[in-house]
């Protein structure tokens, strides 16, 4: 059975979560700026190499749909492969990010049996299962 | 079973315009409604400092992929206008952040991993740079800020004094809320002016079971005494620094 749980605009966190909004009106972001694709994910969440906006906006050129997921497979364990901290389970690899307050895991994309970067927080579009 | 959530947010937000602040128009208040909210929001602002202790229940299904209840407890502290920290230290889902004026640090201490954002401004200001950009807010952030009233009844269509209420033995003022897509309720002491339980109710879009979330809240401390390293979030050793996915994609 699928089910789809949408959330209107004011989706809004009560106790560290996101949640159904108490007040907080509609209000848009104004201009997000972009973000340096070349930057390391751990550059990133640290703020370094110009990859500062990319934690605060996630603003990204290009977006794709993925996949994420509040716990990680039965098995999963961690893998470092070229200085990226990743998860492992068979041939399955997953990245951590925060998505609403909560860590979440993303399936990277894997060439010729290893793990590509973990794309900038801001070019992900996410579908939690 | 597989769920699938989907944020709206994004394609919704971008609809009410890049540049403009859309705000819906205040709800028009009964004066009791009004009276209980004043009482309650000149209470929490007056203090320049605040503790509390929360504890939370989510439905299942709530949260995607979770199909049992979550619960989790914590402590939740203010100091006006620019520090609050919460520490969620029971649950599946411990988590530490706090808001400093400048960043808001951000600890999941069971997966291991801890996000700094900026984050700079009053907890109203910041609170809503985080809301706007990565959708969600501090543990009960819209009660604290240091304007309450203000912040609660941003897009309240329709506002009801419902009677009054026991909630774990304190009489309460019940006031009942609906937003679009939205329905919470309010228990507001009579006695101290201190709110003590508020649930969100809403619908889900194909039919299913209105999902709820409450949280209940005990130990009120005004004006304590509180000390700067009470605002600071200890990055565990070993934890990895992460990214955060805003919802604006």
């Amino acid at each position: 059975m699928k089910t789809t749980l949408s959330i209107a605009l004011t989706s809004i966190m009560i106790i560290g979560e996101m949640l159904p909004a108490i007040g907080v009106a509609t209000v848009a972001v104004a201009v997000l700026a972009p973000v340096s694709v070349e930057a390391a994910p751990i550059d990133r969440a640290m703020g370094r190499q110009g990859a500062r906006d990319s934690r605060q906006t996630g603003r990204q050129v290009s977006q794709a749909r993925r996949r994420g997921y509040y716990g990680l497979p039965g098995g999963a364990v961690p893998y470092a492969y070229r200085g990226i901290n990743y998860y492992r389970v068979g041939g399955r690899y997953m990245y951590p990010y925060f998505y609403g307050g909560r860590t979440v895991y993303i399936d990277i994309d894997v060439v010729g049996g290893y793990p590509v970067p973990p794309p900038a927080a801001g070019s992900i579009n996410i579908d939690i299962y | 079973m597989k769920t699938k959530y989907t944020m709206l947010v994004p394609a919704l937000a971008l609809m009410a315009g890049l540049t403009s602040c859309v705000t819906t128009p205040e709800a028009k208040l009964d004066d009791k409604t009004a009276s209980v909210l004043d009482g309650m929001s000149d209470k929490l602002a007056g203090a320049k400092t605040l503790s509390v202790n929360v504890k939370r229940t989510a439905s299942p299904d709530f949260f995607a992929g979770t199909n049992i209840a979550e619960s989790t407890s914590g402590t939740v502290l203010v100091q006006r206008p620019d520090k609050l920290a919460a520490r969620m230290q029971s649950g599946n889902a411990p988590r530490s952040m706090a808001l400093n004026g400048n960043t808001l640090t951000l600890v999941d201490h069971a997966a291991q991993t801890h996000a700094v954002v900026d984050a700079p401004g009053d907890i109203d200001t910041a609170v809503r740079s985080i809301y706007e950009t990565f959708g969600f807010m501090p543990p009960v952030a819209e009660l604290l800020v240091n304007d309450p009233k203000a912040l609660m009844l941003e897009g309240v269509r329709q506002a009801t004094y419902v009677g009054t209420q026991s909630i774990g033995g304190v009489e309460c003022d019940r006031l009942a809320f609906q937003q679009d897509g939205l329905s919470w309720q309010l228990w507001v002491a009579t006695s101290d002016s201190l709110p003590r339980r508020i649930v969100q109710t809403y619908p889900t879009v194909e039919g299913g079971k209105p999902l709820n979330i409450s949280a209940d809240f005990s130990n009120w401390k005004l004006n304590p005494a509180l000390k700067e390293s009470d605002f600071v979030v200890k990055i565990p050793s070993g934890s990895q620094a992460i990214e955060m996915i805003p919802i604006m994609n």
